[in-house]
C-alpha cells in the first residue's frame, strides 16, 4: 500500500516535470517589465527557438486582440498597438497554440498630464433648507482619456453669495464626488474643479426658495359704489419661503371673495418678486365681500372686508304703446351721472304666468330698449318682469 | 392610291399637345390624384428596388399600387427632377389618348374621317379634361389609352389569327396592368368581350354573306369555330395580368384592405347631392348627353349590340346611388369599395367613337344633307353652332372648374417646412399636417421626415385609421365625428407614434391643439404655424417594417418597364409603317376606304330634338329652381340662410347686405363690430346644419327661431337664438343683433406679468445637448386621484399640484387593470386638465378611455356629428385597479391666467355667472372645469364645459353649464401606483408635506345637489394669439 502511494506521488512529478519542460519549450520574455506608462510603445521580446512562431492573445480594459509578431533570427517582437497601449489599467498577454502556457501581465499607469476634467453636476437645482442636496462628481482625465491615478488629489470650490469653500477629495474607484447641500439662503451657487493644475469649467447650481408661507393682502379701489364698472385691486405683501426668501416668481395666487350670498368670487394673481395682484370688477349692486387669499395646500392670507354701495337706486320703467318698446331707464349712478354703459338688464315676459321670452340686455346711455312688437299681441294680457342691479320691477301691458 | 397621314388625328394631336400641355402647369398639381403618384415616384426614386416606405403611416409598402407611372415618372426625374418627370408623363398620357381614341375609333367607325373627328372631340371632351386636369389619375388614363391601343390588336387576332397579333395585344396589356390594375380587370369584361363578340360577328357576317343574314345559329358556329383564338387569348391576357403584378396580388392577399369604406361622391344620389351629380355625372357625360339617343342607337345596331349592352352597363354603374341598382349589380362590398366614377369615365370613351361618326355625318354627311333639306341650311348652321358652343363650353367650364371652385388650399410653399424640419434634429420626430389637402404629398415627397398621416388609405394598417371612414388626418374636420374623433386620438396620445410637430395650415385645429396640451412654436415665414408637444420621445432609430422576398422586390423593379420596352420593339414594326405610312393599311380587316352610311333615319333625327328640347327643359327648370332657392330675400328663410352662409364663408360684405337699411348700421360699423367678436363659434367652426322656424309672420316682419349646430374641434356647439326680420321693396332683411356694451373702466392699463425663455442649447451644436443646459423636470404632486365610474364610463380623476418654482406643462397617462392585474387600458388625459401650470398651480383632471372607436366595423357609428362622443375601450374585464403616470417639463407658453368669475349663481342644477377678463390679452376659449366633491371634500366627478365667445380685456361675459344628475362610483381610490416623472409620488408628497400649512381646497363652494356636496371651478383660457 505504501509502495503504491509512493509510486503514485512520484509518478505526478514526473508528470509535473515533463508537462513544464513541455510548457515554455524554452520561449522566454526576454524585455519583462511590470509597469508601464499611458502612451509609451510596448514591444514584449522573445527568444525564437523554432520556426513555429505563435500569435499572441492580448487583453486590456479596451478590449481583446491577437498581436500577429515580427521576426527575425533570434527574436519574435510582439508590438502592442497604440489604441491598446494608451489605455491605462491591467493588461494580460497569452501565447497561443502549443505555447499558451507562456502568460503574463503588467501595469499601464496613467499620464502625469491632465488634459480636461470630467465634472457632473445634479440636479441643476436645489430648494432651500437644510435637506436638499445636489452631487457632484469629477474625473480627471490624463492626455489618452485615462482617469488619473488613485488618490490625485482633487480640490473643489464652492461660492454661494459671499461664502466661499474649498475642499480637497481624494481621486478613488475613478471618481471623485462630493455632495452638496443647500442653504437658507436662495441664490446661485458656483463650483469648480481642479487637479493637477487643470480647472474645470464653471458649474452653478440654481438654490431656489422653499414653499411659501401667510401672507397678508390688502386692496385700491377708485370708490366704494357697486356699479359693476370700475375695478377693485388686490394684492399681496411680499410672500416668503420659511428661510426668508422671496417665492419664485409666477407663484399663482388665488384671492376668494365671498358674497353676502356666501358664494365664492375667485381672481387669479401671479407673483412677481413676492407681490401678487389681482382684479375684481365692481359688483353692480350693494354686496360686502370677504376677501381671503391663499396659495392652494401651502398657504393663506388675512381676511379683509370691503362694503360697496349701491350706485343705482332705482330706475323707471316705461312701455310705449305705439312702438309696443319698453323703455327701462334712466339708469344714474351715485353722483346721479349716466350710469357707464353695460349693466346687464334682464327682462321676462309672461303670458298666463308662463314664460314666454327672456331677453337680456345691456344698457346704453343710461337706457335699455327692449323692442317687443314681435311677441305681443293685440287683447291680451301680459306681464313683464325686469331685474337689474338686484332691483326688481313688474308691470302688467295690454295692448 | 397613296396613303396620306390623318390630318384630322394631326390636327388633335397638335391641339392636345398645346391646350393639355399648357394647362397641366396650372393644374395638375391641384389634383386630387397627381401630388401623391408625386410621392410614389419620389419614393423609387430613393430607392427604386425597396418597396417598404416609412414616410406614411407609420410605414406601408408601395407595392399597394402598381408602379409603372410612378416608376416612368422617377426615371424622367433623373433629367429635371420630379416635377419635370410629373409633366412629361402627363404630356405621354395626352399623346397615348389622343391616338388611342383614334385607333378604337378606326375599329369601331371602320372610317378614318370619323375616326379623326373622334380624335379631336376626344382631345377636348370634358371627361378627358376632368379626368386629367380635375382629378390628376394619370396611372388610369395611362392604363386605359393603352387599352384602346390594344383593341384593334385584339380585334385582328380574333378575326384573323395572325400570331403577331396576339403577341402585340398581349403585350399592350402587359403595360396596361402595370399602369393601372383596376383597367384591364374591368377592361376585360366591359370593352374586350365585347370586342371579341364584334368580331365573332363579322366573321359570321363573311360567311353569311350579309350582316342580316346572321343568326344565332351561324353566330354560334362562328363563335365555336374563333374559340381556338379566344381561349389562348383570354387564358395569355389573364396570365399577364396575374404575372406583371404578381407581387401586387400577393400583398393584397397578405395584406387585407381592412379600412372601412370612405364615403365617395360618386356613390351619392346625384339627384339629392347635385356637387356630386355635376362632378361625376355632368361633367364627364358634358355635351355627350344630348347625343345619347344616337350613341346607343348606333351601339344597338346588330354589329355593336355586345357594346350595346356593355355601354349600357357602364352607364348604369355610373349613376351611382341615384338608383339602388348599381348597388344591387355590383354587391354591397365591391360598391363600397370601388369609386363609380371610373365607369362614366369608360362608358364616356366608348362612346367616343360614335361621338366622331355623328361629327362627320353631322358636318359633311347623310345628317347634314337630312336637315338641310328639311329644315334648310340656316337652321343646319344653328344647330352646328348650338353644339359646338355647348362642347367647347364645357371643355372650357370644366378645366377652370378648379380655378373657380378651388379643391385645394392655396399653394403652400413647403421650403421653410423643409428647412425647420431639417434644422436641430426635428426630424428625428414624425410630423403632422393639418389643413394641407394633396399638397401634404409633396411635402412628403421632400422631406425624410416621416408623418403619421398619408394620401393612400388603401395602404394603411394603424388600425386607428383604418376603423374611421376618413381620408386623412389632416382635412379631418370635413369628416364629421369619424374625422375629428380619429385626429383627436392622434393628438391626445402623440407619444405613441413619436409625433412632435404639426404643421397647421388651418386655425379651425387650433382650440382642439391648445386643449389637447400642444402649445404654439413659432410661425414659418410661409404663415404655417408650428406646435410642438413637449415629452415625446424620437423615432427609435430602427423601425419595423414588413419584408418581402427578393425576388419580388426585383419583378417589381424590373417587370413594369420591361413590359414597357418589351411592347415597344414587338409594336415598332407597325408602329413605324403607321407612322410614316411607308405600307398600306388598306388591307386591316376592320378599314373600310370608302364607307357610305345608310340614309340617316328621320326617326332618329326627330327624336334627338326631342331629347334635347326635354334635356333643356330639365336644365332650364334645374336653373329656376337654384334662382329661387338662392334669390337671398325672397323669403325669411332665404334670408337667414344666405346670411348664415354668408357668415360661415366669411363673406361679410354680403352678410351686411341683408342687415336691414334702416337700422343704421353703416358696413364700416358692421366690420368693425365682426373684428372685435373672436371666439370659438365666431372663429373656429364650421355650420353643419341650420333649422329655421318662422314662429310669426306678417307682410312685412317675422320672427325665426334659428337652431344651428356647428362643428368645431372641440365639441358640438348648438346654438339657438331669435331673429326678426322686416320686408321692405318685397326684400327680407334681417335686424341686427346687438353688440357687447360693457363698457371698460380703463383706456390704459398696465399688467405685470412673469414671462419665460427657454434657451434650449445655449451652445450652437449639432451634438448631443449638453448635461448641463438641460433643465429639471418640475416635481409635480398628485393631490388626489381616482378610478371612477360614471354612467357606465370608466375614468381616473383627481388633482394635481406643480409644487416647483418653475411652470410646468404636465402629461398625464392613466392604465386600468383587472383585479388579476392585466393590463386593460391605457389612455392619456386629454382636454379636461389644465396643461400649462404656474408654480403652486392646482389643476383637476379626468382621464377618460376612449378605445379605438368602433373596433367592431359592423357596429353602427353615430350618423351625426359629435366630437365628444366615443366609443369606450372594449374593457374585457371591469378594471378594479390603476396606476397613473404624470411626467412634468418646464414650458412657458400658453399661462394666462387672468380671468376672474365675478359673478356666480348655483342651483341644484346649474351653474351661471359672469366671466370677467382683467389681463391684458384677449381670451379666445375659456374653458371652465368642475369638480365635484362628496361631503368629506373628496373629489368624485370632474367635468367640463366651454365658452362660446371669447372676452375681451376688462369685459365681461356670462356661462352657463348644467350640472349632471347622476351619481359617479368610485373604483378605487388607492394612490400606491401614483408615479411623477418616474418617482413614486408618496416620495415627493413626503418631502413637501412640511411645508404645507394651508388645506388644499380652499375654493371649494358648498352646492345643493343629490350626489355632489362641493364643486370647484377652475379656468383654463386659450389664447388665439400667444400670450
Amino acid at each position: 500500500m505504501k509502495n503504491f502511494v509512493l509510486h503514485i506521488i512520484a509518478t505526478f512529478f514526473i508528470a509535473l516535470s515533463s508537462y513544464a519542460q513541455n510548457s515554455n519549450l524554452g520561449m522566454k520574455l526576454q524585455n519583462a517589465k511590470e509597469e508601464f506608462v499611458a502612451g509609451n510603445k510596448i514591444k514584449l521580446v522573445f527568444n525564437k527557438i523554432s520556426d513555429s512562431i505563435p500569435d499572441m492573445y492580448y487583453s486590456n480594459s479596451y478590449g481583446n486582440i491577437i498581436i500577429t509578431p515580427t521576426a527575425n533570427k533570434k527574436q519574435i517582437v510582439y508590438e502592442v498597438p497604440e489604441f491598446m497601449s494608451q489605455k491605462s489599467g491591467w493588461n494580460h498577454w497569452q501565447l497561443t497554440q502549443k505555447y499558451k502556457n507562456i502568460k503574463g501581465d503588467f501595469y499601464i499607469h496613467p499620464t502625469q498630464n491632465i488634459s480636461k476634467i470630467e465634472t457632473y453636476l445634479g440636479p441643476p437645482s436645489i430648494e432651500v433648507g437644510d435637506k436638499d442636496y445636489a452631487m457632484l462628481v469629477v474625473i480627471p482625465l490624463d492626455d489618452y482619456n485615462n482617469p488619473v491615478a488613485k488618490n490625485t488629489p482633487v480640490l473643489i470650490q464652492k461660492k454661494h453669495l459671499n461664502t466661499f469653500e474649498q475642499n480637497t477629495l481624494p481621486f478613488n474607484g475613478m471618481i471623485a464626488h462630493k455632495i452638496i447641500y443647500t442653504n437658507r439662503k436662495a441664490g446661485r451657487t458656483f463650483i469648480s474643479s481642479e487637479c493637477l493644475n487643470e480647472t474645470s469649467k464653471e458649474y452653478t447650481l440654481e438654490i431656489v426658495p422653499a414653499g411659501p408661507t401667510n401672507f397678508n393682502i390688502d386692496f385700491e379701489r377708485v370708490h366704494d359704489y357697486g356699479d359693476g364698472n370700475q375695478i377693485t385691486k388686490f394684492y399681496t405683501s411680499i410672500i416668503k419661503d420659511r428661510y426668508d426668501n422671496v417665492v419664485a416668481d409666477g407663484t399663482s395666487v388665488t384671492f376668494r371673495i365671498e358674497n353676502n350670498k356666501g358664494i365664492y368670487l375667485q381672481t387669479f394673481g401671479t407673483t412677481i418678486n413676492g407681490v401678487a395682484t389681482a382684479q375684481m370688477v365692481h359688483p353692480d349692486h350693494e354686496d360686502t365681500w370677504n376677501i381671503k387669499a391663499f396659495i392652494d395646500g401651502f398657504s393663506e392670507s388675512n381676511l379683509i372686508t370691503l362694503t360697496y354701495k349701491n350706485a343705482v337706486k332705482n330706475f323707471n320703467i316705461d312701455f310705449k304703446n305705439d312702438e309696443k318698446h319698453l323703455v327701462v331707464g334712466p339708469f344714474k349712478s351715485f353722483m346721479n351721472q349716466t350710469l357707464p354703459d353695460g349693466l346687464m338688464v334682464t327682462l321676462e315676459l309672461f303670458d298666463d304666468n308662463e314664460q314666454i321670452q327672456k331677453i337680456n340686455l345691456q344698457t346704453e346711455n343710461g337706457f335699455a330698449i327692449f323692442d317687443l312688437h314681435t311677441f305681443i299681441k293685440k287683447d291680451k294680457k301680459y306681464i313683464i318682469k325686469i331685474n337689474a342691479a338686484q332691483i326688481n320691477k313688474q308691470l302688467e301691458i295690454k295692448i | 392610291m397613296k396613303q396620306s397621314t390623318n390630318k384630322y388625328l394631326i390636327t388633335a394631336l397638335l391641339i392636345g399637345l398645346v391646350f393639355h400641355g399648357t394647362a397641366m402647369f396650372f393644374t395638375l398639381e391641384t389634383t386630387y390624384d397627381a401630388l401623391i403618384h408625386l410621392f410614389f415616384a419620389d419614393h423609387y426614386v430613393n430607392s427604386w428596388f425597396e418597396p417598404w416606405n416609412f414616410k406614411w403611416y407609420t410605414g406601408f409598402t408601395v407595392m399597394s399600387y402598381p408602379p409603372l407611372v410612378h416608376q416612368t415618372i422617377a426615371l424622367l426625374s433623373f433629367i429635371g427632377g420630379l416635377k419635370f418627370g410629373l409633366f412629361a408623363t402627363a404630356l405621354i398620357a395626352v399623346v397615348l389618348f389622343i391616338t388611342g381614341t383614334y385607333r378604337f375609333s378606326l375599329l369601331i367607325t371602320s372610317n378614318r374621317s370619323a375616326a379623326g373627328y373622334a380624335a379631336i372631340l376626344a382631345t377636348l371632351s370634358s371627361t378627358f379634361i376632368e379626368t386629367l386636369h380635375l382629378f390628376g389619375q394619370l396611372p388610369s388614363i395611362i392604363g386605359v389609352s393603352v387599352l384602346l391601343h390594344a383593341m384593334p390588336e385584339i380585334y385582328l387576332w380574333i378575326k384573323e389569327g395572325k400570331l403577331k397579333y396576339l403577341f402585340t395585344s398581349l403585350s399592350l396589356i402587359s403595360v396596361t396592368v402595370t399602369s393601372h390594375h383596376v383597367t384591364p380587370i374591368f377592361g376585360m369584361v366591359f370593352f374586350i368581350s365585347p370586342l371579341i363578340g364584334t368580331a365573332i360577328m363579322d366573321h359570321a357576317t363573311q360567311k353569311a354573306g350579309t350582316l342580316k343574314k346572321v343568326t344565332i345559329r351561324i353566330f354560334l358556329l362562328s363563335f365555336k369555330e374563333l374559340l381556338k383564338r379566344i381561349i389562348p387569348f383570354v387564358v395569355l391576357a389573364l396570365t399577364i395580368i396575374v404575372t406583371c403584378l404578381l407581387p401586387y396580388w400577393i400583398n393584397s392577399k397578405n395584406n387585407p384592405i381592412t379600412q372601412v369604406p370612405i364615403p365617395h361622391g360618386s356613390r351619392d344620389n346625384f339627384i339629392e347631392i347635385t356637387s356630386s351629380g355635376l362632378v361625376f355625372f355632368l361633367i364627364p357625360w358634358g355635351v355627350v348627353l344630348f347625343l345619347l339617343p344616337y350613341i346607343f342607337y348606333r351601339y344597338y345596331h346588330k354589329r355593336y349590340i355586345f357594346f350595346g349592352i356593355s355601354l349600357s352597363m357602364l352607364t348604369l354603374l355610373g349613376t351611382g346611388g341615384t338608383t339602388p341598382l348599381p348597388k344591387m349589380i355590383l354587391g354591397e362590398n365591391a360598391f363600397n369599395i370601388l369609386t363609380l366614377d371610373r365607369f362614366t369615365l369608360w362608358a364616356a370613351i366608348m362612346s367616343i367613337p360614335m361621338v366622331g361618326e355623328f361629327a362627320l355625318r353631322f358636318s359633311e354627311g347623310d345628317l347634314k344633307q337630312i336637315i338641310q333639306k328639311r329644315f334648310g341650311p340656316i337652321y343646319h348652321r344653328i344647330i352646328g353652332g348650338f353644339l359646338a358652343f355647348s362642347f367647347l363650353f364645357m371643355s372650357v367650364f370644366t378645366i377652370s372648374l378648379g380655378y373657380f371652385r378651388p379643391s385645394q388650399p392655396q399653394k403652400i410653399k413647403i421650403l421653410p417646412i423643409v428647412n425647420f424640419l431639417n434644422q436641430d434634429q426635428h426630424d428625428q420626430w414624425r410630423y403632422l399636417t393639418l389643413g394641407f389637402g394633396d399638397q401634404m404629398a409633396w411635402l412628403s415627397a421632400n422631406t425624410k421626415a416621416l408623418t403619421v398621416d398619408g394620401n393612400y388609405h388603401s395602404a394603411r394598417r394603424l388600425p386607428e385609421l383604418t376603423t374611421r371612414a376618413i381620408e386623412r388626418l389632416e382635412n379631418s374636420k370635413f369628416k364629421g365625428i369619424e374625422g375629428i374623433g380619429s385626429l383627436q386620438q392622434f393628438l391626445t396620445v402623440p407619444e405613441k407614434y413619436n409625433l412632435k410637430y404639426i404643421f397647421s395650415n388651418d386655425k379651425f385645429y387650433d382650440p382642439i391643439l391648445y386643449f389637447c396640451g400642444w402649445q404654439r412654436l413659432r410661425q414659418l415665414e410661409n404663415g404655417i404655424m408650428v406646435w410642438e408637444k413637449l415629452n415625446v420621445p424620437p423615432i427609435s432609430v430602427i423601425l419595423p417594417r414588413v419584408d418581402v422576398a427578393t425576388w419580388q422586390k426585383i419583378h417589381w423593379g424590373t417587370v413594369p418597364l420591361l413590359t414597357v420596352i418589351l411592347a415597344f420593339l414587338i409594336n415598332s414594326r407597325s408602329l413605324l409603317t403607321r407612322t410614316f405610312k411607308t405600307k398600306k393599311d388598306q388591307t386591316i380587316a376592320y378599314i373600310k376606304d370608302s364607307y357610305h352610311y345608310k340614309k340617316f333615319p328621320w326617326k332618329l333625327v326627330l327624336l334627338l330634338h326631342a331629347w334635347v328640347l326635354f334635356l333643356l327643359i330639365i336644365v332650364g327648370f334645374t336653373c329656376y329652381s337654384f334662382y329661387i332657392k338662392n334669390d337671398s330675400q325672397r323669403s325669411p328663410e332665404n334670408a337667414i340662410l344666405t346670411y348664415y352662409d354668408a357668415l360661415d364663408f366669411k363673406r361679410f360684405e354680403k352678410a351686411h347686405s341683408l342687415i336691414n337699411p334702416d337700422s343704421d348700421l353703416p358696413i364700416a360699423q358692421y366690420m368693425l363690430q365682426v373684428s372685435v367678436t373672436d371666439g370659438l363659434l365666431s372663429s373656429y367652426a364650421k355650420l353643419d346644419s341650420i333649422n329655421i322656424n318662422i314662429t310669426e309672420q306678417t307682410d312685412s316682419s317675422a320672427v325665426a327661431n334659428i337652431k344651428t349646430a356647428w362643428i368645431t374641434a372641440l365639441e358640438k356647439v348648438n346654438d339657438s337664438c331669435f331673429k326678426t326680420l322686416v320686408k321692405k321693396n318685397g326684400n327680407w332683411y334681417i335686424n341686427p343683433e346687438t353688440i357687447n356694451k360693457d363698457l371698460p373702466p380703463d383706456q390704459l392699463f398696465v399688467e405685470n406679468k412673469p414671462t419665460y425663455f427657454n434657451q434650449g442649447r445655449r451652445r450652437i451644436t449639432t451634438e448631443q445637448t449638453y448635461h448641463e443646459d438641460v433643465l429639471k423636470q418640475p416635481v409635480l404632486e398628485i393631490l388626489t386621484a381616482k378610478l371612477i365610474e360614471h354612467n357606465g364610463q370608466f375614468s381616473v380623476i383627481g388633482e394635481v399640484q406643480n409644487i416647483d418654482n418653475v411652470p410646468a406643462d404636465i402629461v398625464l397617462k392613466g392604465t386600468l387593470y383587472n383585479n388579476n392585474n392585466e393590463l386593460l387600458a391605457t389612455f392619456n388625459a386629454k382636454d379636461q386638465v389644465k396643461h400649462k401650470l404656474l408654480p403652486k398651480e392646482i389643476t383637476s383632471f379626468k382621464i377618460d378611455f376612449e378605445g379605438i372607436a368602433w373596433l367592431n366595423i359592423n357596429e353602427k357609428s353615430p350618423t351625426t356629428f359629435n366630437p365628444d362622443e366615443f366609443t369606450e375601450i372594449d374593457l374585457s374585464d371591469k378594471p378594479t385597479k390603476f396606476d397613473l403616470q404624470i411626467a412634468g417639463n418646464v414650458s412657458g407658453a400658453d399661462l394666462y391666467k387672468k380671468v376672474a368669475i365675478s359673478k356666480l349663481n348655483i342651483t341644484s342644477s346649474e351653474i351661471s355667472g359672469l366671466l370677467f377678463n382683467s389681463g391684458t390679452a384677449q381670451t379666445t376659449i375659456p374653458q371652465l372645469i368642475f369638480t365635484f366633491y362628496d361631503e368629506n371634500k373628496n373629489p368624485i366627478y370632474v367635468d367640463d364645459t366651454y365658452v362660446i365667445e371669447g372676452i375681451r380685456q376688462q369685459r365681461k361675459h356670462p356661462f352657463e353649464y348644467h350640472i349632471p344628475q347622476t351619481s359617479s362610483v368610485v373604483i378605487n381610490s388607492s394612490m400606491e401606483n401614483c408615479f411623477v416623472n418616474g418617482l413614486p409620488n408618496k416620495s415627493i408628497a413626503s418631502k413637501i408635506i412640511d411645508q404645507r400649512k394651508s388645506a388644499i381646497h380652499n375654493p371649494l363652494i358648498k352646492i345643493n345637489h343629490p350626489y355632489f356636496s362641493y364643486v370647484k371651478i377652475e379656468i383654463n383660457n386659450y389664447t388665439g394669439v400667444p400670450y
